[in-house]
């Protein structure tokens, strides 16, 4: 009984951590933005009497995207135009909950996965969800019947399935050095150190090719700056044209759910996961000597602060790159996918297979 | 790679900025510090000091005697590119200046504030120095300014 | 004139033909050289008091007044020199010291010599620092004329006009030097039929007229040539007129005034005070739709009304204010429509010695020319135009009116006519003279001018005669030639 309810309040509590980590993200990039311009950003949302310099803003802005009039327009194809934004929604939201935020615990004697899924091959459920994601984009392009969203949609079809090879091949490379699909095992596996228990194995030490090719597919992914050719919001228009309050809305929050995604798949596959350095299941053993023996508790406790330090550093360098590069354009943005990352990708997966052939 | 290098050096550029400004406004967020390191104005609490020689609403001048400076020459009204300047003129019996205007409007909703009809006015009777930025109105209407409107104005608004 | 001799002068090098006691400067103006002038005025004696006119002529110690000098064989002009030059600019600095310079309330402002000749000939900066010299502002000559003292430049053109044109020599220049001002005799008024021409003739903003006073600055109006209905002569005008609702936007007004165009043959640059103040009636008081027993109704429905006529005996009573066109062209439809045709036109007024005739209708010789009678008839219908004093005696009454009047509502049907002003055609003066009139104004409300009205009856009437302005003009000539004879 317990374990069940212990399941529905993890699925709860870690879809509600997720989206206010996704609110604050916008928060961040307003922020962000506002202070790499020499800006200040938003800072008016007050809740009783209280501003601190804006903390409240991304609820006033959920709040306003509820309220505001949402137009469909006469000539859209309902179904389509209605769905798409929620697939958007959800094949975004939904891999996040194979990421693991911490280590298992055991419950009434069972494993209990501090995961919404757990997942022997969460690898692949993840890549997998992450193509369906697609689907939001073609149909709200298709849904909306208008040329420039059509266009859009392709246009963002063609970027995401180009860039989803670079994304698994970029992987696979990930998966030769930690053999496992299993993203806990993934984090253990990086749990191990070298030069005399200094330097943590983690991915991007391992495999730092990968871990570039990875981020930058996945920010093309994502279709934010310098890959947004598919919404250009001001200037070549995107997919949501036809969309307005709560349903653009819903894109917009999918935008900012696929960079909390990409920092945490980051975050597993390459830093580390949920550990910070030198944290054992039984505390912590630094390598100048000392330990520090913790109850699992606290383990988890530490790990889930740990994942968040990483993701949201992953964040503030996603957000970073966003608002310093100019957009690409579209064929130098498949050349760089095609003729660079996919080569690269291949040649890293050689290499790594190689080198791991030669060691054996 | 020397690309690469120059947008890591970008990303340098942006972090910089990042840095400073962040360290800079939260000294002066939490008091510590007079610089704000932004540029933001924040607009309603803190506001920048007029221009001298902004050009914002009309006003009407009033000559010593009270009565508006105002002949109703349609100087303005010829002057102005956008066509908001209406006048009626009637004969003033009583005063030297036989000429004064029955209605004086200026359609601020049309006006491009291009500051001729003030260079035009031979009798230096309209000016737009009023420093008041707030014209927003919610109805057009109230953005059509009669003799009334226009010469009612706080003292020292214009400076 | 053209009988006398012909001299050949050169005027600033250029070789001028011209007749034996041509005044310089109108010899001058005729070869296309001007020369500035103030007191000057063609119709009016030459004065030479303003010295604007300075010519140099070789042989002759000192500039002379081109105004006063007439033209003598072989003579050699020059009219623009340094020495001119710097002349005219005394001259205009002498007259600017004790100008007010209120041009931003004066009347004439944008039409006035003064403020012209400033801009083309001094543009120097007012070197007199003395209190200006005060004079009365404000004077009522009776009529319309309002004088201001300080704006005179004494020409004394006002004077002159008075004195030999109209001889009646109301006004005066009294006192002297910078005192002098122009002032009514005692006792008298400005009351003579011609008064408003002081207006015109004054070249500053001296004289203005009350009827046209602050209503609209000039440089609003758009000028049509026109010709003047009052009266038989035909005096060419102007109608200034202004329908920009961005710069006419108060008032309902859209003729402000009537000024004289020179024609020599007719009125030469004068036109008489009924003619300049009567345009009131084609924006006031107008009929703007048909009207059916004096209630508004449309032109479909006018068509119907119209068919209820066929058959009956019908009198149409054409008017001496219709063009030649529209004369012709009613005639044509009466004659086919086997209706009885005659015209009506307005009482004969009184006359004087200058310009005004008799007859106070346009076109009545028209009316003459095509064969039409005054006369009237016992016939059931009528059909009125302009004057409807002439439908009283019928039973079915079509009228077809600018202007409402009393009794409207007794009337079978009224249809909306332009007036003279919102169309275009031909009038002939009593002289035999053809003149155009042009449109000035688009036609007030449904109003349609009497040809499109015409066409209205046609075709109710299931006749195809349509209303072609060009043929109706060139069939009227044919009719023209043959009463003169040519």
């Amino acid at each position: 009984m317990v374990w069940e309810i212990g399941v529905i309040l993890k699925v709860v509590i870690i879809f509600t951590w997720a989206l206010i980590t996704v609110l604050y993200i916008t928060l961040l990039e307003r922020k962000e933005s506002a202070l790499i311009q020499d800006r200040i950003g938003a800072n008016r949302a007050e809740v009783l009497g209280l501003r601190l310099n804006g903390l409240f803003q991304p609820f006033a802005d959920a709040l306003k995207m509820f309220f505001k009039e949402d137009y469909i327009p006469p000539f859209v194809d309902r179904p389509f135009y209605l769905l798409a934004p929620m697939v958007a929604l959800v094949f975004a939201l939904i891999p996040i909950g194979a990421v693991p935020l911490a280590d298992k615990i055991t419950l009434e004697g069972r494993e209990f996965s501090l995961s919404v899924v757990n997942s022997g091959v969460g690898v692949v459920l993840i890549l997998s969800l992450l193509s369906l994601a697609i689907y939001g984009v073609i149909l709200g392009g298709y849904g909306s019947r208008n040329k420039y969203g059509l266009v859009g949609g392709m246009r963002a079809t063609a970027q995401i399935i180009s860039y989803e090879i670079a994304l698994g091949l970029s992987l696979v490379g990930v998966l030769l050095v930690f053999p496992s699909l299993d993203l806990n095992e993934i984090v253990h596996m990086q749990n191990r150190y070298i030069l005399k228990g200094w330097v943590p194995l983690w991915g991007i030490i391992l495999q730092p090719l990968a871990a570039v090719i990875f981020l930058i597919a996945g920010m093309a992914e994502n279709k934010r700056v310098p890959f947004d050719l598919p919404e250009g919001e001001s200037e070549i228009i995107g997919y949501f044209l036809e969309y307005s309050g709560m349903k653009f809305g819903m894109f917009f929050v999918a935008d900012f759910v696929e960079v909390l995604l990409l920092a945490a798949l980051f975050t597993t596959f390459f830093l580390g996961g949920y550990n910070p350095p030198w944290l054992f299941p039984d505390g912590f053993h630094f390598p100048w000597g000392g330990s520090l023996l913790l109850s699992s508790l606290w383990v988890r406790v530490i790990q889930f602060i740990t994942f968040n330090i990483k993701l949201w550093i992953m964040v503030w360098f996603l957000l970073l790159v966003r608002w310093t590069y100019p957009r690409y354009r579209f064929d130098q943005l498949m050349e760089l996918g095609w003729k660079n990352l996919i080569p690269l990708s291949i040649f890293n997966i050689i290499l790594t297979a190689g080198v791991l052939a030669v060691i054996k | 790679m020397r690309l690469f290098w120059e947008a890591v050096k970008g990303l340098g550029v942006t972090t910089k900025h990042l840095v400073r400004n962040l360290w800079k406004f939260s000294l002066y967020y939490v008091g510590l510090s007079k610089d704000k390191g932004v540029v933001t104005l924040e607009y309603p609490e803190e506001r920048r000091e007029a221009f001298p020689r902004v050009r914002l609403r009309h006003r009407l001048l009033r000559r010593e005697d009270g009565r508006l400076r105002c002949v109703a020459c349609y100087m303005c009204a010829t002057a102005c590119p956008s066509q908001c300047i209406y006048i009626e003129a009637e004969e003033d019996p009583d005063h030297p200046l036989e000429k004064r205007p029955k209605q004086f409007i200026i359609d601020l909703g049309k006006c491009a504030y291009c500051g001729f009809c003030v260079e035009a006015c031979p009798e230096d009777a309209l000016r737009m120095d009023i420093h008041i930025p707030e014209l927003a109105e919610y109805r057009k209407d109230n953005l059509i300014y009669d003799i009334k409107k226009l010469t009612e104005y706080e003292e020292g608004s214009n400076n | 004139m053209s009988s006398g001799k012909r001299v050949k002068i050169i005027i600033d090098g250029r070789e001028v033909e011209t007749v034996a006691g041509t005044l310089l400067i109108k010899a001058a103006e005729d070869a296309g050289i001007y020369i500035p002038r103030l007191c000057y005025h063609e119709g009016l004696r030459p004065d030479g008091n303003c010295r604007m006119c300075l010519v140099e002529v070789e042989g002759m110690r000192k500039p002379v007044p081109a105004c006063m000098t007439p033209v003598k064989e072989g003579m050699v002009v020059k009219t623009d020199t340094p020495a001119l030059r710097e002349h005219r600019k005394k001259v205009l600095e002498f007259i600017l010291t004790t100008h007010p310079m209120d041009c931003p309330i004066c009347d004439q402002a944008g039409e006035c010599v003064l403020q012209d000749y400033y801009f083309t000939y001094s543009l120097e900066d007012r070197r007199y620092k003395e209190e200006r010299e005060r004079k009365p502002k404000r004077v009522y000559w009776g009529k319309n004329l309002v004088y201001d003292a300080e704006r005179c430049i004494l020409c004394r053109r006002c004077v002159r006009f008075l004195d030999h044109v109209t001889k009646t020599g109301e006004l005066g220049v009294f006192e002297r030097g910078v005192h002098s001002y122009i002032g009514l005799f005692d006792g008298r008024k400005i009351e003579n039929n011609y008064s408003g021409n002081l207006v015109d003739l004054c070249p500053v903003g001296a004289i203005t007229d009350l009827d046209f006073r602050f209503k609209m600055r000039v440089w609003f109006l758009e000028r049509t040539p026109s010709v003047c209905p009052f009266c038989a002569r035909g005096c060419n005008i102007e109608i200034h007129t202004n329908t920009n609702p961005l710069t006419n936007r108060f008032s309902r007004q859209r003729v402000f005034r009537i000024k004289p165009r020179k024609n020599l043959q007719i009125n030469r640059w004068w036109i008489c005070d009924e003619g300049r103040y009567s345009y009131r009636f084609i924006d006031e008081n107008r009929i703007l739709r048909p009207m059916i027993k004096g209630r508004e109704t449309t032109w479909e429905a006018v068509s119907k009304k119209l068919r209820e006529i066929i058959g009956r005996d019908v009198r149409v009573y054409l008017s001496a204010w219709m063009s030649n066109e529209e004369l012709v062209y009613w005639k044509r439809l009466a004659d086919f429509l086997k209706w009885k045709a005659s015209f009506v036109r307005k009482p004969d007024g009184d006359e004087d010695a200058l310009l005004r005739v008799k007859d106070k209708n346009p076109n009545t010789l028209t009316c003459k020319i095509l064969g039409l009678e005054e006369e009237g008839g016992q016939e059931e219908v009528a059909v009125v135009f302009h004057f409807p004093w002439a439908g009283e005696k019928h039973s079915f009454k079509i009228g077809i009116f600018t202007n409402s009047f009393e009794g409207m509502e007794e009337w079978d049907l009224i249809l909306p006519a332009a007036t003279f002003a919102e169309k275009e055609g031909h009038w002939t003066n009593f002289q035999g003279l053809i003149q155009k009139f042009h449109q000035a104004l688009q036609p007030l409300g449904e109003s349609r001018e009497e040809g499109e009205i015409g066409e209205v009856f046609a075709s109710a009437f299931g006749i195809h005669m349509p209303w072609e302005r060009e043929a109706m003009e060139r069939e009227f000539e044919k009719e023209h030639r043959k009463w003169s004879g040519k």
